[in-house]
């Protein structure tokens, strides 16, 4: 079997000069809107100091803080289930739909269950899945993979996804408008969340201190999903933890300014408690983050929080895009997990990196990157 | 470096001043790779060559007449596509500049 190195996709995508240059503008107007923001506010060092420290500090004493968000959670009748590995997690998934004769659920975006490839395996199990993140839910459409961890279906042009609205929602032939595609994406999933009875997001971040955790994003479609339905399932990485409530302000500033140059998401909202009736089940997972932190040059990645801006600043990630590295986790972060997770199938990645080291100076978490790589 | 917040300040900018009849261009990406990168260029030589010509081109669009640097293989690397386009845009070590008014 022949196989087909990063480099050969890259070059692939070359191929298409002028797709590179919109694919690398497109990206650099967000780091452009990045810089803007995070030069807009003075203690921008200090927060990502504060942002690195308390991650570190976090990585070193995981297993109390974990034990901390266990007890507390329950407190809060939120139900915790432990995995090891994708096969566990996604097990403990189908198991809460079967027990509750649930075939079909929506699910707003984590890039963990995409990493355990949950979407094919509850398809399998006869379990229907919808996206609704409009990014995730376009490329889903597609048949294809996210190609960026924050903005899903940024290689496809509003006109590809006008045509794949044209087949599958039945929007006008030729008709690229953004409003009036997002419209027919909003009036489609409307139904989904009325219907659906369960619901399933990732965690940005979750609080040992109360057992509280937190879901950031745009559109509001993780909240429209947890709470119409009567079960919501969060899955999150065990390196998602943060102390106290307190911190949370310092994330909340780091992440929406590096991933997208907003202040903050449109939506960071809290969940803890089930509200009468309904269920809420937290899976925390390990999936190679334990053998990750056991790395002493590679435990510094955990701290990640997904932003994604050493993505939009790489200028190797801008000119081969994110199905180049055919890894969930693309991007210079993405070429330090995924050899993690399998290192002969990832060993490519780190060679996709000139070492320039913006990525480095971007990350709101101080994560060594270019040194890892 | 343009990611951080601190003060800008660069150390060859500054040398660069003190020469009579220097000109500083402004780039539309003031601080991007070359896309060199030692082995990088080897082993993912089309992302490579393209992130050297954005670079380039970005030089000239600003009507640059030389680019200099105190990185040897950034210089190379650049000098490479100049040649074979017979670009009049040349590149000149900072060493160059720098000592150019010695006898």
């Amino acid at each position: 079997m022949k196989v087909i190195h990063r480099a050969e996709r890259a070059k692939v995508f070359n191929e298409d000069e002028k797709r590179v240059d919109w694919h690398d503008e497109t990206l650099w107007f967000v780091r452009h809107k990045r810089d803007i923001a995070t030069h807009g506010i003075l203690e921008w060092g200090q927060l990502r100091e504060a942002g690195s420290q308390i991650k570190n500090h976090t990585l070193s004493n995981l297993n109390q803080y974990l034990q901390d968000f266990e007890k507390n959670a329950i407190a809060n009748v939120a139900v915790i289930h432990w995995a090891a590995d994708a096969k566990e997690h996604n097990d403990i998934v189908l198991e809460l739909l079967k027990k509750n004769q649930i075939t079909d659920m929506v699910k707003s975006k984590s890039m963990l269950k995409e990493k355990c490839h949950l979407n094919p395996f509850l398809e399998k199990n006869g379990i229907g899945v919808i996206d609704s993140d409009l990014g995730e839910r376009i490329v889903q459409l597609a048949g294809e993979s996210p190609s960026h961890i924050v903005l899903p279906c940024i290689h496809k042009k509003k006109e590809e996804i006008g045509e794949l609205f044209h087949i599958h929602l039945g929007t006008p032939k030729g008709n690229a408008d953004p409003q009036l595609l997002t419209e027919a994406a909003r009036q489609s999933l409307r139904d989904t969340f009325l219907t659906r009875r369960a619901a399933l997001t990732g965690v940005n971040f979750a609080v040992a201190e109360t057992g509280e955790f937190v879901v950031c994003t745009n559109e509001g479609n993780a909240d429209m999903g947890a709470h119409l339905a009567d079960i919501h399932i969060a899955s999150m990485g065990i390196e998602k933890l943060i102390p106290k409530r307190k911190h949370l302000g310092i994330f909340l500033r780091l992440l929406t300014r590096s991933a997208t140059g907003q202040p903050i998401t449109t939506y960071s909202s809290h969940f803890a408690k089930p509200a009468t009736g309904k269920e809420l089940h937290i899976i925390l997972v390990d999936n190679g983050r334990t053998r990750q932190l056991s790395r002493p040059d590679f435990r510094n990645s955990l701290k990640c929080i997904r932003c994604s801006a050493c993505f939009n600043t790489c200028p190797v990630y801008l000119r081969s895009g994110g199905h180049s590295y055919e890894s969930v986790i693309s991007g210079p972060i993405g070429s330090i997990l995924s050899p993690n997770w399998d290192m002969k199938e990832h060993a490519d990645l780190p060679f996709a990196s000139s070492l320039c080291g913006s990525c480095s100076n971007v990350c709101p978490v101080k994560i060594d990157i270019h040194e890892q790589l | 470096m343009s990611e951080l917040t601190a003060p800008a300040f660069s150390k060859p900018v500054h040398l660069l001043n003190m020469v009579d009849d220097i000109e500083i261009i402004h780039l539309e990406r003031v601080d991007e790779c070359c896309g060199f990168g030692g082995t990088f260029c080897v082993a993912e030589e089309a992302v490579s060559v393209k992130i050297r010509k954005d670079r380039v081109a970005d030089h000239i669009l600003h009507g640059a007449e030389y680019i200099t640097d105190v990185d040897m293989s950034c210089l190379m690397h650049m000098e490479g596509l100049l040649h074979r386009d017979k670009s009049t845009l040349k590149v000149i070590h900072i060493a160059e500049i720098l000592n150019g008014g010695i006898q």
